[in-house]
């Protein structure tokens, strides 16, 4: 019996060796600030959530408005001048409510304002922390430049902020003026510039991104100074008096890029709407860019080719026809000579005219709009995009919803449509082309584009260096600057410049690249051309001609349902009502 | 020995309490003899030596202190044997023989010694026989056969006698008695009036859940009489009476409390829902360990399930707070060898499943559409009548891969027995389904083996061994879509089309979005989705009798538990093709490639140390008490990791004959951590006479989430009750057998937090960025910590009553509970500035309230040779919230609709859909509802009430419409019958207070313009469809448009939250067992036969076609219905 108490207790005993310690188990995904610090690597991961973060407008996998179902996400703002967007865009409030970024920018400002706070004691080459903190203070500028183009004036953080239990009051800042976050955006950029280097790899903030970033946020503090009416004492708006500044320090960071002679305009290929197509794909020592955000395959990757290719060229995963050009859009392309972009589909009494060959209608349009939009006739990797809302015999007009639908032998309905009624194919007979992948075919196409998008390029510098130069009374430097684009582009270049031009030009250039929808916002003109408006397609027919070969007809077709900008409510965003309990400082957005 | 002696003394007990006193004063025989054979050797009582030292002890005291040293034990009816009487005895190292006869020697009691079983009976037993007048006699059998030992007592009467080995008895009986009552331990007792009869022959009945039942309780066993806390019971006769490879499919609605809804009928998907009282996820402990897998175990292996529902689960500590499920596993018999095999094979057959659109309607409600949308048909009116007329015929692709019935089968086999020493149970398992697709290429096959065996290695050294292994492969096909998405793909595929290119069945025909529903049901065409997993648990027990002390025992458990989740998934490209008719070629169109395989593995290890001691002595024949100390530790790990290749050549589909460009290997950090805790546990408990019963305990329990200063918590509990048919003042009540009162109240702890919320920092790796074509993991950021995160409690209450009559003919239990946990954890992000830009951890503010009751009413019968069993189990639960972390509303008509105090959580909220618009009029006359005066809608269309009349429809008009989807009331109908070797179960269930909004599919017509279900004909829709001003006709859902122009129709709202209560005869079983006589020839000695049917009939509102049971959401793979025959052998 004693013998199997001892063992019974031997037992015991082995098994008890521990008691507290076993309850002190250690994480295995949690770092402290030590291990992150002190070493370049820990830095840089630091960094990769913070550039991961900010509000690029690049085409990300998330948030893409995937057939009929729900709003399209910020980073698709630019499909303003699309149709599918407009089908899908119920007001603009609501809209709005998704652009809303407001929790996640202060999220990435805390970040960074942490990582500002920490850098300077870091345990690392000494030389390399004035850089690192001035990337990061530009990063902090992009946040907030963010908000401040949604919101007006918000409340500036400058120091990482806790709660303690009993500061909630310290804790509720109320907002600056419009005019105080601008200033501090540049005063950000302006203490990062002397330490930032003058080179960088692909997709990370040097000197001329710094300054890019200075002239685009400087240009929009100038255009809200000059057109917003100043409200909630300056919350909102900025005083007129401003306006001149602003453009000078837009204009000034325009000018140092264009000086430092380091970019131009990508100009390789002699074929000119084949150039503005490469411009986009060709992104590794394209001299026009200044700032990519990169993708790689298969770590990071984005859907835009899934999305976006023709419903015939489509990826077996489903979807595509995202995004399809208005004809509006279209219309505003110029033809070479510098004529207005009006589509010759009628006479002067009205009748249609018919074409033989669909693309005909389009012939000598800005070669930028072939190297933009797919349209009617033209080709695709090699295949023809086939686009016909019917057929014309005689009196009669076929529609038919089928894909394969014949009649005499001719299929109805164009295989990328339009007139399925349920949204396969093209609503307005156009589709996208700035940067589709012509490399990869559309069987490989999955979850895993890896295209770069170009988030400044010197184009832009040019259009903003223009605008600001016409405000300044240098209309010199503006038509210079215009001149430079339409030159590349392949299209007469202008003798005089006017402001109406000068934004023009930007539409057509930066088209599809998330611009036109807040430079209509910053320039005060949304209410008026989005003054309940409806937009329209390009449907083509199909016209037959017994046993003679079938020419092709035109006609504007409206699509989707009036819209209105509302000029009281949704200039500036509504702030949340959460975040408004939360905190009573804050002082809401006019009409909301 | 302790719990057989327990056992017979319940019984006695109940015999003695009610007429006690006349009883005790009348001398008279009665025999009494156990049910348990007797097998062995006879010669411990021969040597066991006993030292007994005791001055004016009852003659029970002297008994259990024999009892407690050494391995006797006696049995005795105290109707007559007075052990009350005092003795004095004074012996040392004598055999048992010696200390009875000088114990006894003055008594009238004699003793009878049968290897350790002694027998006390009255001396004058034979003098009484002779004054008796009439004899009767007969056979006492039950199903198996003859009963020797049962109990023949003239009623009323002390005169009595027991049945020989053959059943037989003869009993004179005395004058007056008019009735014989004939009783015998686990089985029903019954009465027959002896009128002039002189032979009664009688077949007893085994008793459901008599009250010498033994419960698991935390951490040991108690009878169910002297229980006084919730708890419910099933055992392995009633689980094994449905088939499904889900244990807890075969369990809902047989034990009062568990809720459970079963979501849908995919093999080996084990996603049921349940809950005990509808609290969060109960705690599962098999055979003493946590085992959140039991779901996979075989209804075979288990010998009972206990559900411990109140303050009495305090005991097992962390995430007991939301009840417990007691799982133990059988063990072998001593002394006995048998052998069981069991086999059933079924098929299985959807419920409910919804039809699509045919050719003719899926064309017709194409052009409503397109017409609605003010553009033209997109079908010609010639078109139109030749679908209609069949001219023209559409696909089915719903029965070019689904099949009508699948088939499952299942195969057991057991070895279960034992020595005097030691004892086995060994058994193992074998079943295989198939699924719902024409390939047979979703299946389920599982194993499960374990084998239990106890060794008694010296007489104070038990010995156990516990192990058990599962092994099952569940698989799909398709490479990891989801079964949703191939049903969805069946649905939407337009009829227009073909589903083989030139009707060739070599070319599979292009179709929307690629999902081929004939590709995707076949692993060769599109690849796969395997999923391996293992399970290995182990239980090695010591329990030792400490020597010295009376009645004190040490225990130790230690359990080793690994499990691994192996995951193959083969994604291969394929074609679909076109048919040119002109060239008379196929052209490939579309492959979904490049193929790909991803291997995962998750493993997770797991032990379990507990250390105990447990006294348990009586005192005085009255003061009965049971202490437990006991220490306990689990610690817990796990760990994951998958890679991924693409094939460009995709013969092989094995990770090396992949490419090592663009290959990923990957781990989720979430599912890679370690979690300990510890708990001391301390539990007293009492009775007096078995008549007042009072428990209380505690646990002082250490979880590794918390910080250090923050992570113990102490939780005690306590529980009474009283048996109050055991008062004298209840004697006038004849027919009461049993009335308890029970009432118990504990504060429970749960850690349900997320792990190191005290600690500040960053998480890595988390999302990354590009940094000159660089792939840079980036950084998570934690909110900030909170170090005083601890345990949220649950104080429960429990009120209940037990009560039966006439001999347990009705029987009823009652249970109210209320359940108020506090602590809940919730971040304050709603009350910090966003500009702060930062979460906070977690903090313990929130609390709820539970309450609820819980009925079972019972009757049960024997007439004759029939018996029959009928209950009905009925609970009611609902949660509200207390305090709830929210933002302060501005207004108090915002606070009505956002604030959660004080009101239940299972709210669903909507507009109120008060009818359609019947004309243009009243479209104008109504309030806003599509931002754009109203402009965009149709007649037919939901007209809502516009609840804040301001002219508007939206938000603020939003009121409760329904209840959530987690149903509040659970019932089941439990229906036992049996005639001779006929046998029949079955099973109602019933759920209601619960709601389905269904999605997709199911609500939207022509959804992505493609194909839907035909019960979207049921619409309001033009009378000429080619004339948009013809006039409307009405239908129950609004004229067909894409869902998206129409958003106010599918607002949540009364029309589309459904009312999902429903009634279903959820089992049910016929057997038959073969009469003995047939069989034994053969070897046999049982042979059972029956037929059985799961999920046979349903009664529901619900939408057509749809299941209530399955999701909302989605197009769900249906709920089957399974039809089953099986045999039983036992050797």
């Amino acid at each position: 019996m004693k013998k199997y108490i001892y063992i019974l207790s031997l037992v015991i005993g082995a098994l008890l060796y521990s008691c507290e310690e076993t309850l002190n188990v250690a994480p295995k995904n949690i770092m402290q600030d030590e291990a992150i610090f002190n070493s370049d690597a820990g830095i840089e991961a630091y960094l990769a959530s913070l550039y991961n973060s900010i509000p690029m407008y690049s085409f990300e996998s998330t948030g893409i408005s995937w057939g009929n179902g729900g709003l399209p996400a910020p980073e698709y703002v630019s499909e303003m001048l699309s149709a599918c967007f407009w089908v899908e865009l119920q007001n603009f409030s609501a809209f709005f409510s998704q652009v809303g970024k407001w929790n996640e920018a202060y999220k990435g400002i805390r970040n960074t304002t942490n990582f500002i706070s920490k850098i300077e004691s870091a345990s690392i080459s000494q030389n390399d922390i004035p850089k690192y903190l001035a990337e990061a203070k530009v990063i902090r500028a992009w946040y907030n430049n963010e908000l401040v183009r949604l919101y007006g004036g918000v409340p500036i953080i400058t120091e990482v902020l806790n709660f303690t239990g009993d500061n909630l009051a310290d804790l509720q800042v109320p907002r600056n003026t419009e005019k105080e976050v601008y200033d501090f955006i540049l005063k950000d950029i302006d203490e990062a510039l002397p330490n930032l280097n003058e080179t960088s790899g692909g997709g990370r903030i040097n000197k001329y991104v710094a300054l890019a970033l200075k002239s685009r946020a400087m240009l929009y503090a100038a255009s809200s100074a000059e057109f917003a009416p100043v409200q909630l004492d300056g919350l909102v708006g900025i005083p007129s008096s401003e306006a001149i500044r602003y453009y000078q320090a837009a204009y000034d960071a325009a000018q140092a890029i264009i000086d430092a002679g380091k970019y131009s305009l990508y100009n390789s290929n002699p074929d000119k709407a084949q150039n503005f197509t490469d411009l986009f794909l060709n992104t590794a020592g394209n001299p026009e860019v200044i700032f990519l955000k990169m993708y790689k395959y298969p770590e990071r990757c984005h859907v835009w080719d899934l999305a976006m290719l023709p419903y015939s060229q489509r990826s077996p995963r489903t979807y595509s026809s995202n995004s399809c050009p208005t004809l509006e859009i279209v219309e505003e392309y110029e033809y070479i000579d510098g004529s207005d972009g009006k589509l010759k589909i009628a006479d002067d009494t009205g009748e249609p005219i018919e074409y033989q060959d669909p693309a005909a209608v389009f012939e000598n349009k800005d070669p930028r709009f072939f190297g933009t939009i797919l349209y009617p006739g033209s080709t695709w990797r090699g295949n023809p995009i086939e686009i016909q809302r019917g057929i014309i015999d005689g009196d009669q007009t076929l529609i038919s919803g089928v894909e394969n639908d014949l009649y005499k032998g001719i299929p109805i309905m164009g295989e990328d449509g339009p007139g399925n009624n349920n949204g396969l194919g093209t609503l307005s007979g156009f589709y996208l082309r700035k940067y589709l992948d012509p490399t990869m075919s559309p069987s490989d196409v999955a979850y895993n584009s890896d295209q770069d998008w170009i988030v400044f390029r010197y184009a832009e510098v040019l259009l903003n260096y223009a605008e600001a130069a016409f405000k300044l009374n240098k209309t010199a430097d503006a038509l210079w600057a215009i001149n430079e684009i339409r030159r590349r582009a392949g299209i007469v270049e202008l003798s005089e410049i006017t402001e109406d031009k000068i934004r023009h030009e930007r539409m057509i250039e930066l088209a599809f690249e998330n611009h036109r929808f807040f430079d209509i916002k910053r320039w005060h003109v949304a209410h008026e051309i989005l003054s309940s408006i409806k937009i329209h397609g390009l449907m083509p027919f199909l016209v037959y001609h017994e046993g003679g070969d079938p020419g092709y007809i035109f006609k504007a077709e409206g699509i989707g349902y009036i819209r209105t900008f509302h000029q009281e409510t949704d200039y500036s965003l509504k702030i949340s009502d959460s975040e408004i309990n939360a905190n009573p400082n804050l002082v809401q957005n006019p009409g909301h | 020995m302790k719990k057989i002696f327990d056992l017979q003394g319940t019984v006695l007990f109940k015999i003695c309490s009610k007429k006690t006193l006349k009883i005790m004063k009348l001398t008279s025989f009665l025999l009494f003899v156990t049910m348990f054979s007797v097998f062995g050797s006879k010669t411990y009582s021969q040597y066991a030596r006993l030292n007994l030292n005791m001055t004016d002890a009852s003659i029970q005291n002297v008994l259990t202190a024999i009892e407690e040293q050494s391995e006797f034990f006696f049995l005795y009816s105290s109707r007559m044997i007075d052990v009350s009487q005092k003795v004095n005895i004074h012996v040392e190292s004598k055999n048992v023989n010696e200390v009875l006869d000088e114990m006894l020697s003055s008594t009238n009691i004699k003793y009878d010694i049968n290897d350790r079983q002694i027998l006390l009976v009255n001396k004058e037993s034979d003098f009484a026989k002779k004054i008796q007048q009439k004899t009767i006699s007969g056979v006492v059998s039950d199903k198996n056969g003859p009963i020797p030992g049962a109990n023949v007592v003239a009623t009323g009467t002390t005169t009595g006698t027991i049945t020989d080995s053959n059943g037989k008895y003869t009993l004179a009986i005395p004058q007056g008695a008019e009735s014989l009552t004939f009783t015998f331990i686990g089985m029903e007792s019954q009465e027959i009036t002896i009128g002039t009869l002189t032979q009664i022959d009688l077949l007893m009945v085994e008793s459901a859940i008599g009250l010498d039942e033994v419960v698991v309780v935390g951490y040991g066993t108690q009878k169910k009489v002297n229980l006084t806390g919730s708890v419910s019971s099933v055992g392995n006769d009633i689980i094994s009476k449905a088939k499904n490879s889900d244990i807890v499919n075969m369990v809902a609605g047989k034990l009062p409390g568990l809720r459970v809804k079963q979501s849908n009928s995919e093999p080996g998907q084990y996603n049921t829902h349940f809950d005990i009282r509808g609290w969060d996820s109960p705690l599962i402990i098999v055979d003493g360990v946590e085992r959140p897998n039991w779901n996979r175990m075989s209804a075979n292996e288990i010998e009972s399930i206990n559900i411990l529902k109140d303050a009495s689960a305090a005991i097992y500590g962390v995430k007991a707070a939301n009840g417990v499920i007691l799982v133990t596993t059988k063990s072998g018999t001593k002394n006995q060898s048998n052998i069981v095999y069991t086999s059933s094979f079924g098929t299985k057959k959807m419920t409910n499943f919804p039809k699509t659109l045919s050719l003719y309607e899926f064309a017709t409600l194409t052009n409503e559409n397109s017409v609605n949308l003010g553009n033209p048909p997109g079908f010609s009116e010639e078109l139109l009548q030749q679908y209609k007329d069949g001219t023209i015929q559409g696909a089915d692709w719903g029965a070019s891969v689904m099949r009508d019935l699948s088939p499952m089968t299942e195969h057991n086999l057991t070895f279960s027995g034992g020595t005097e020493k030691v004892t086995y149970f060994a058994t193992g398992a074998y079943m295989y389904e198939q699924g719902l697709w024409k390939t047979g290429d979703l299946n389920y096959k599982r194993y499960n083996l374990r084998s239990n065996v106890t060794a008694e290695i010296t007489n104070n050294l038990k010995a156990s061994l516990q192990i058990s292994g599962i092994s099952d492969v569940k698989k799909r096909p398709s490479g990891g879509r989801g079964t949703s998405t191939i049903i969805r793909s069946i649905w939407f595929q337009q009829p227009t089309l073909s589903i083989y290119a030139n009707d060739n069945p070599d070319y599979l025909s292009v179709c929307y979005d690629g999902t081929h529903p004939v590709a995707l049901t076949n692993s060769a065409i599109s690849g796969y989705n395997n999923i391996y997993y293992k399970s290995f648990t182990s239980n090695f027990n010591l329990d030792y009798n400490i020597p010295f002390v009376d009645g004190l025992m040490a225990k130790m458990l230690f359990a080793f538990d690994y499990d691994e989740t192996y995951t193959k998934n083969w994604r291969k490209k394929f074609k679909l093709y076109t048919y040119d008719a002109v060239n008379d070629i196929y052209n490939s169109k579309f492959t979904d490639s490049p193929s790909q395989l991803t291997e995962s593995n998750q493993a997770l290890n797991k032990t379990t140390l507990q250390l105990s001691l447990n006294y348990q002595r009586t005192f005085n024949n009255k003061h009965n008490v049971k202490v437990l100390g006991l220490f306990e530790q689990r610690q817990f790990a796990i760990n994951n990791f998958s890679s991924q290749r693409e094939f460009s050549m995709d013969a092989l589909d094995e990770l090396y004959a992949g490419s090592s460009s663009n290959q990923v290997s990957y781990a989720d950090p979430n599912n890679i951590y370690e979690l300990a805790n510890q708990g001391f546990v301390g539990r007293f408990n009492y009775d007096y006479k078995g008549n007042y019963l009072v428990e209380a305990g505690f646990r002082y329990d250490g979880s590794s989430k918390f910080a250090q200063g923050a992570r113990w918590g102490f939780f005690p509990y306590a529980s009474a009750g009283w048996r109050i048919s055991e008062e004298n003042f209840m004697d006038f009540l004849d027919a009461l057998d049993d009335l308890k009162l029970r009432v118990s109240h504990g504060i429970l702890g749960d850690d349900a937090a997320s792990r190191f919320q005290f600690l500040s920092g960053y998480s890595y790796p988390s999302s990354g960025y590009v940094i000159n074509s660089e792939f840079i993991s980036g950084l998570g950021f934690l909110g900030m910590p909170n170090p005083n995160i601890t345990w949220f409690t649950s104080a429960t209450t429990n009120i209940g009553l037990d009560a039966s009559l006439w001999k347990r003919k009705l029987y009823f239990n009652l249970d109210v509970f209320r359940r108020f946990r506090d602590g809940l954890l919730a971040t304050r992000l709603l009350s910090l500035p966003g500009s702060v830009g930062s979460n906070l951890s977690e903090e313990n503010l929130e609390s709820d309230l539970s309450s609820g009751y819980e009925i079972v009413l019972g009757h049960k019968n024997t007439i004759n040779d029939f018996t029959y069993d009928i209950s009905v189990n009925y609970a009611f639960t609902r949660t509200k919230w207390v305090d709830k972390e929210e933002p302060v509303s501005g207004n108090s008509y915002l606070n009505w609709q956002n604030s959660q105090v004080d009101r239940y959580k299972d709210i669903w909220w909507g507009y109120n859909q008060i009818g359609q618009f019947t004309s243009q009029e009243d479209i104008y006359n109504s309030p806003i509802q599509d931002n754009n005066g109203n402009r965009d809608i149709l007649p037919g269309d939901f007209k809502y009430l516009d609840l804040n009349e301001d002219g508007i429809i939206n938000e603020m008009d939003r009121e409760p419409v329904g209840y959530g989807t987690i149903p509040d009331i659970n019932y089941g109908i439990n229906i036992t019958m049996s005639w001779k070797g006929l046998d029949f179960y079955a099973l109602f269930q019933g759920l209601s207070h619960f709601n389905s909004r269904y999605g997709e599919m199911l609500t939207y017509p022509l959804p992505w313009g493609q194909n839907g279900l035909s019960i979207f004909m049921d619409r309001w829709h033009r009378s000429d469809p080619f004339d948009p001003e013809s006039e409307w006709i009405s239908g129950k859902y609004p004229s067909t448009r894409i869902p998206t122009s129409v958003p106010w129709n599918y607002y949540d709202s009364n029309f589309w939250i459904n009312n999902a209560t429903f009634l279903r005869l959820k089992s049910v079983e016929l057997g038959y067992s073969f009469p003995e006589n047939w069989i034994k020839n053969l070897g046999i000695q049982n042979l059972r036969v029956y037929a059985n049917g799961y999920n046979v009939f349903l009664l529901s509102k619900i939408l057509s076609g749809i299941d209530p049971e399955v999701p909302s959401s989605g197009s769900p793979y249906p709920i089957f219905k399974n039809f089953n025959f099986g045999i039983t052998i036992n050797f």
